[in-house]
């Protein structure tokens, strides 16, 4: 599969399909690494294995845009698993994508793995194994899927008492150190001045308090509200180890509850908070 | 040669976390979630806190998440405060931090690291928040007796086991530590340690790297219009993880914010905070232009900071001290080494 | 004992934000004053033009500048001056809601209700219950109400006068 991989790069690149590749290496010491092929000759870099957790979407929306003024807009072919492609749905239904500058080179996943080995938890819980959205796709997918669609983990923590859950995240809050690379990694996060970051401090300002952090944290889970795909990028990325995807799938599972089992990235429909109005919304009880 | 026990270590650290503030290296809480199976790499399990008993203190790290830094430049601390009363009349005060702070465990990197803050700080004009905290600072070092993963810090002048920047340099032993005093600060800090003396004691010789040449002053001013720098920024998500972990990043932003009260009266905090020029509009001016929009430029910038502009700038060799915990951050694998490796190969024309 | 140590503390009084939409809730309050029904007064109103403008960050940044609970009355289905903005309303607030329950906030410190114009009976009524209910539930601490980095002692205080 990594040769016919390395084989339509090299065909998209030399026929002027594509200004780039985006895909995955090994890097010197050995982890996988988001990799951007301009040159043919150079394909032999890309692979794909089970570390290849990071989500590459969250670079087209650099690419959507000319370099320069009066430059094209750049083309791009890019390396998708099932949960990546999601979020190309959800920018195009956004219209932060062009479709036709995109060449989506989709690939069968049989899941992704951490550095201990064993499988990634959004990994149980994901159905598809090939990508629903794609120009070309790569590899057979695997026979047996070992996985259940369930939302066990945010039941789990909602059932515990809200003092404990409150101790829980204080004590992540805490760890949070504002870097925002969950917000950087993540494709949905796209706003050219994040509201938590105004020079002019009209929401929050600098200071490194909890106050603080539980804004940004809050308000960003609820500006995904829709568009959350579950790729855990936010997770994988942190420096701290916050377990963000514990916050961000909770506003998943809401939607599912609330709006009639929508999932984000599936359609061509946008997030149903801001889009569906069936003229029947009232006052909804506190679901549980 | 000074040797301290185990048993007569933790004890004098109890003394010392009731006495002052004690800072040691402490086992990261992580969040234990039903059903996760992720577990923290080596590099991310531990960081520095500030300690009340010997206890909690993690004996077995090998490097810390987050460096030591913001025990002297905290992320982020009030300067001043102005308070106006009813009648419109405006008091000001300074803000200063009373507490004195032990630093135990800080490896030769991380403490080396702190001199480096120490040069630019310090320069005169001084920094005068940074200089009294720095003052009520004493720093007990731990020797590394291996070089870890990501660890270069022979590549750029350091070395695991330095003297240098530390107040006493402990060194484990059979039993216990050697002890090394280097300044009178840390002879004043052992007055209630009981030590004894071990003429043959041997030092064990720390587990080095493969070190690696840093490029010259040339090399880095030949190659900043090379495209070398926007491949690498072209993985780089401007997440600025590198600049939170860094022992020596100084950047910080400042701002007033002012709260006014029911009862007519106001208070201006004036903030500061880190700041991280990998921030996509950390070099933003007024009238919206930034010479630094790209993420390319960016990484550009951070690189050159710590090989060419903080070295022709202050009295600092390299702004960089090999600790690696940006290898260990970056989660797209920008690796600083790798980078170094690649420009020194490069021929100065 | 000194009497004087012994004074009573005050008893707590929340401070309740209440974002009212122009055309119905505000308009409600309006008239509720003007025909002197009992309305607390720890609530500090906030005219919106719709409560669909509500957005999270506005409930989140009252929670952090002193309120003790938030209130969001807009117009009832059907009603809304604007169409479909209270619509958006009753989707966005049980979400939210929802959302700080998760973080262990008290469900009862954010409400959501619909109120005429011609309801100022019931505008008094709803603020009355409400600034009860946050009165027994007690000021809220995390994560909102964290205390945030001290000023630490004063090396040097210069008093400046305008």
């Amino acid at each position: 599969m990594i040769e016919e991989l390395r084989t339509k790069a090299r065909e998209l690149l030399t026929d002027g399909t594509v200004d780039c590749v985006i895909g995955y290496e090994i890097a010197p010491r050995g982890d996988v690494r988001p990799v951007f092929i301009y040159d043919p000759a150079e394909v032999d870099r890309l692979v794909f294995n089970s570390r290849c957790d990071h989500n590459l979407v969250t670079y087209l929306n650099r690419r959507n845009k000319p370099p320069k003024r009066g430059a094209p807009v750049p083309t791009t072919g890019i390396v998708v698993k099932p949960c990546d492609a999601k979020s190309i749905q959800v920018l195009l239904n956004e219209h932060q994508v062009d479709r036709d500058k995109v060449t989506i080179i989709g690939v069968a996943c049989a899941g992704m793995v951490d550095a201990t080995g064993a499988p990634e938890t959004r990994c149980t819980h994901c159905l598809q194994r090939t990508p629903l959205l794609y120009d070309v796709l790569l590899g057979d997918p695997p026979e047996s899927v070992d996985a259940a669609d369930s939302f066990d983990d945010i039941e789990e923590f909602d059932a515990l008492p809200p003092e404990e859950r409150r101790a829980f995240w204080l004590r992540e809050l805490n760890r949070c150190i504002r870097c925002y690379a969950c917000r950087q990694a993540c494709p949905g996060c796209f706003c050219d001045v994040c509201e938590s970051e105004r020079d002019d401090s009209l929401w929050i300002g600098i200071a490194d308090d909890i106050p603080e952090k539980a804004f940004f944290h809050i308000t960003r889970a609820f500006h995904l509200a829709g568009r959350c795909v579950e790729c855990n990028a936010c997770e994988l990325v942190c420096p701290m180890g916050i377990p963000l995807s514990l916050l961000n799938r909770k506003i998943v599972e809401e939607i599912e509850h609330s709006m009639g089992g929508f999932r984000a990235g599936i359609s061509d429909e946008p997030t149903p908070l801001v889009t569906k109005l069936t003229g029947e919304e009232e006052i909804n009880e506190v679901h549980k | 040669m000074k040797f301290i026990s185990k048993p007569n270590l933790e004890h004098w650290l109890g003394i010392l976390a009731q006495e002052r503030t004690l800072v040691a290296p402490v086992k990261a809480t992580v969040g234990e979630r039903p059903g996760s199976a992720a577990a923290l790499p080596a590099g991310k399990q531990s960081c520095y806190a500030i300690v009340d008993g010997i206890d909690e203190i993690s004996w077995g790290f090998q490097r810390t998440a987050m460096s030591a830094r913001e025990f002297v430049f905290p992320k982020s601390e009030c300067l001043f405060t102005i308070e106006t009363d009813e009648q419109g009349r405006k008091t000001v005060r300074e803000s200063i931090d009373p507490e004195e702070r032990i630093i135990f465990g800080i490896r030769p990197c991380d403490a080396r690291a702190i001199g480096v803050l120490d040069a630019v700080m310090l320069q005169e004009p001084a920094d005068e928040t940074y200089r009294q905290r720095r003052e009520r600072t004493w720093l007990i070092g731990l020797a590394c007796n291996q070089m870890w993963d990501d660890c270069f810090c022979t590549s750029v002048g350091g070395s695991p086991n330095s003297r240098e920047d530390v107040d006493i340099l402990l060194t484990e032993v059979e039993d216990g530590y050697a002890v090394d005093v280097i300044t009178d600060k840390g002879q004043e800090l052992l007055v209630q340690a009981v030590l004894d003396e071990k003429p043959d004691l041997v030092l064990p010789e720390p587990v080095l790297n493969e070190a690696f040449d840093v490029p010259p002053t040339d090399v880095w001013i030949d190659s900043f219009n090379d495209v070398y720098w926007e491949r690498v920024g072209d993985r780089c998500l401007s997440c600025r993880a590198c600049v939170y972990v860094c022992p020596t990043c100084r950047c910080f932003d400042v701002r007033e914010e002012t709260v006014a009260r029911p009862d007519g009266t106001r208070v201006t905090r004036s903030i500061r905070s880190w700041d991280s020029c990998q921030g996509a509009n950390y070099r933003m001016v007024a009238g919206g232009a930034n010479p630094r929009s790209k993420p390319g430029q960016r990484t550009r910038n951070r690189f050159f900071c710590k090989f060419h502009y903080v070295p022709v700038t202050y009295d600092v060799d390299v702004a960089c001290v090999g600790c690696g915990r940006c290898i260990t951050a970056c989660p797209v694998h920008i690796d600083i080494s790798e980078v170094l490796q690649d420009m020194a190969q490069k021929e100065v024309v | 004992m000194n009497e004087s140590n012994t004074a009573a503390q005050p008893a707590f009084e929340p401070k309740i934000v209440a974002f009212m939409c122009n055309w119905c809730s505000y308009a409600a309050a309006d008239s509720a004053g003007v025909a002197r029904f009992k309305s607390p007064p720890n609530v500090l109103p906030v005219r919106v033009m719709c409560s669909g403008r509500v957005s999270p960050e506005l409930i989140l940044k009252a929670f952090m500048s002193g309120a003790d609970g938030v209130m969001v009355l807009g117009c009832h289905i059907g009603d809304c001056h604007y169409d479909s903005g209270n619509h958006r309303t009753a989707k966005r607030i049980p979400l939210l809601r929802n959302l700080l329950i998760y973080m262990g906030i008290e469900p009862d410190r954010l409400r959501l209700d619909w109120v005429s114009a011609s309801e100022s009976p019931k505008f008094a009524q709803v603020t009355r219950d409400f600034v009860d209910d946050i009165r027994k539930l007690g000021p809220l601490d995390a994560p909102f109400r964290v205390p945030r980095s001290p000023v630490e002692g004063a090396a040097r205080e210069e008093v400046l006068h305008d």
